[in-house]
């Protein structure tokens, strides 16, 4: 079964966290217990507990030209 | 075709969780807690067989009271060795627990040394006869410092690495458990909770109402009601996984906490002073007030030293924030998560909500202080009065040396990742909404601390 983990667009470890948001270092950290297995889905712009995969679903390692785009997903609230 | 930019994060550094024991050395919560309760160990041992390894490793300038560069000079020239150790300490306990994380040790060992020597000659100032005359407080002189570098000089990527405010703040909070008395964790737990409470629910709903009073998203109120009421940005990411929040959120929520954490830490401290509070009642004021530990640390130990009782504003602090409002997060996680679901119409990404929530959120380093606590307490008690004294001096003063170096890593480290370029403007209405809250949670905070609980903070 798929999972977000999987997914091109699931930033999850902690350094990229931190690189993508910037300021999220201020007075916190995304090395934290608090943080849990939060995670960015780039797909939908939003913030997640990874899961089963949406229909947004790209492997790691995809061509780009295999990313879909939002409103192809039909979770997508977008 | 498309052709979307997408953050690859395979092509990313650094491990990911993976299983639930990955979290044992994956987060910088156990480590502070394997780290913490290490040196604690460690502490009692020696005590136990008469070492004073430990005392002298635990060196601070901050105690010297020096009148004149002789005086630093000798003290230098005296306990040379002694820091050239305890810098080594940090840096290989650091480092190799800043590595298994998955941080670059070519960046964070450059970065360390820059944080070490900067908090040494703060400690050094501050180490001046005269500078409590003046405010030179080390927390505060460590934090002003780092504001200024960081938003005047460009500062390279490579520090960032060893910017790690929360792991030095959450470190210092279980050396802190050993100089905290089980019985008094029993007897104030009640109250900082009951107070806690109270204040994290009703400066959560103030937010959150105000926001959506004001148009705003339910999301987004959700993010910076949370992050208002418990524990700043760390609460925000939380909360906006829970209710499928957006990047925007989050950033708005950073900008609002980061500039009113900072707003408190220079405020709250002179405004008890100009209220003549005592350190306790201060020290409960500025937990319930405070957003950010860390922040609220820096806020705590500024006015506990400028009160003369240290300890007691970190000791009605820590009760407060740490023990009462922090624990706020796994529960606020599980009821937004559960209304975001059943309610808003959230789309159905990722895992399910549960109660499980509570726990995964939970700041683990609080059990490192627990044990800590109950360790030296079990130590300490029954004893008689001369080797108590002896306790205080040999094991808990160089325990709380330690606790000290700790906090002001985190203090200087806040300055210099505090980058007002990088943070992203707010918007008016969830500044107001934001504000607002700030405001009733001030009030109320100042009423319960200094008047409703008045005359048990005080005692501390």
């Amino acid at each position: 079964m798929q999972a977000c983990r999987q997914c091109l667009h699931c930033v999850e470890s902690p350094a990229s966290l931190e690189k993508m948001l910037p300021g999220r270092g201020i007075l916190s950290s995304a090395y934290g217990s608090v943080r849990g297995d939060t995670a960015l889905c780039q797909f939908h712009d939003q913030f997640i507990r990874p899961g089963p995969a949406c229909a947004g679903f790209v492997a790691r390692g995809a061509q780009t030209s295999d990313i879909a785009q939002p409103w192809a997903c039909p979770t997508s609230s977008n | 075709m498309t052709t979307k930019q997408s953050w690859n994060e395979a092509s990313e550094s650094g491990p990911v969780r993976q299983t639930n024991f990955s979290d044992f050395y994956l987060k910088e919560d156990w480590w502070a807690i394997w780290l913490g309760l290490g040196i604690v160990v460690l502490a009692v041992i020696l005590f136990n067989s008469g070492n004073t390894l430990l005392k002298s490793l635990a060196v601070n300038p901050g105690g010297i009271k020096w009148k004149s560069a002789d005086d630093i000079a000798n003290h230098f020239a005296a306990n040379f060795q002694w820091y050239l150790y305890q810098f080594a300490a940090w840096l290989v306990i650091f480092g190799a627990s800043c590595r298994v994380m998955g941080i670059s040790l070519a960046k964070f060992i450059p970065g360390f040394v820059i944080i070490y020597v900067i908090s040494l000659a703060m400690f050094t100032i501050s180490g001046w006869a005269d500078a409590q005359k003046y405010n030179l407080e080390a927390p505060l002189l460590a934090l002003v410092l780092g504001l200024v570098i960081a938003n005047l000089i460009p500062l390279p990527g490579w520090l960032d690495s060893a910017l790690r405010v929360e792991y030095y703040v959450k470190l210092g909070i279980v050396l802190l458990g050993a100089t905290f008395p089980l019985t008094l964790i029993a007897t104030a737990g009640p109250i900082a909770l009951g107070q806690a409470t109270f204040i994290s629910v009703l400066t959560c709903l103030t937010i959150f109402f105000l926001g959506r009073a004001f148009g705003l998203d339910k999301r987004l109120c959700a993010v910076i009601g949370v992050g208002g009421a418990v524990c700043g940005v760390s609460a925000s990411i939380a909360i906006a996984a829970s209710v499928g929040a957006r990047k925007e959120d989050l950033y708005t929520s950073v900008t609002l906490v980061v500039v009113w954490a900072l707003i408190m830490i220079l405020v709250l401290p002179f405004a008890s002073q100009a209220l003549g509070l005592s350190a306790g009642v201060a020290g409960a004021w500025i937990g319930t007030s405070e957003f950010a530990d860390a922040a609220g640390f820096a806020a705590a130990s500024a006015y506990g030293k400028m009160a003369g009782n240290e300890e007691g504003a970190i000791k009605a602090f820590t009760l407060m924030k740490v023990i009462g409002r922090d624990l706020w997060i796994g529960i606020w996680s599980l009821v937004f998560a559960f209304i975001a679901t059943m309610k808003w119409e959230r789309t159905e990404l990722g895992a399910k909500p549960g109660a499980g929530e509570i726990w995964r959120r939970f700041p683990k380093f609080v059990i490192g202080f627990f044990i800590a606590s109950a360790i030296v307490t079990l130590i300490t008690s029954g004893v008689a009065a001369d080797a108590f004294k002896k306790a205080q001096a040999d094991l808990i003063k160089p325990i709380g040396s330690l606790r000290g170096w700790a906090f002001l890593f985190c203090f200087l480290s806040i300055g210099l990742t505090t980058r007002f370029r990088e943070l992203k403007a707010a918007g008016m209405k969830p500044f107001l909404a934001f504000t607002l809250g700030v405001a009733v949670n001030v009030a109320a905070g100042y009423y319960l601390s200094a008047h409703f609980f008045g005359e048990y903070w005080s005692k501390l």
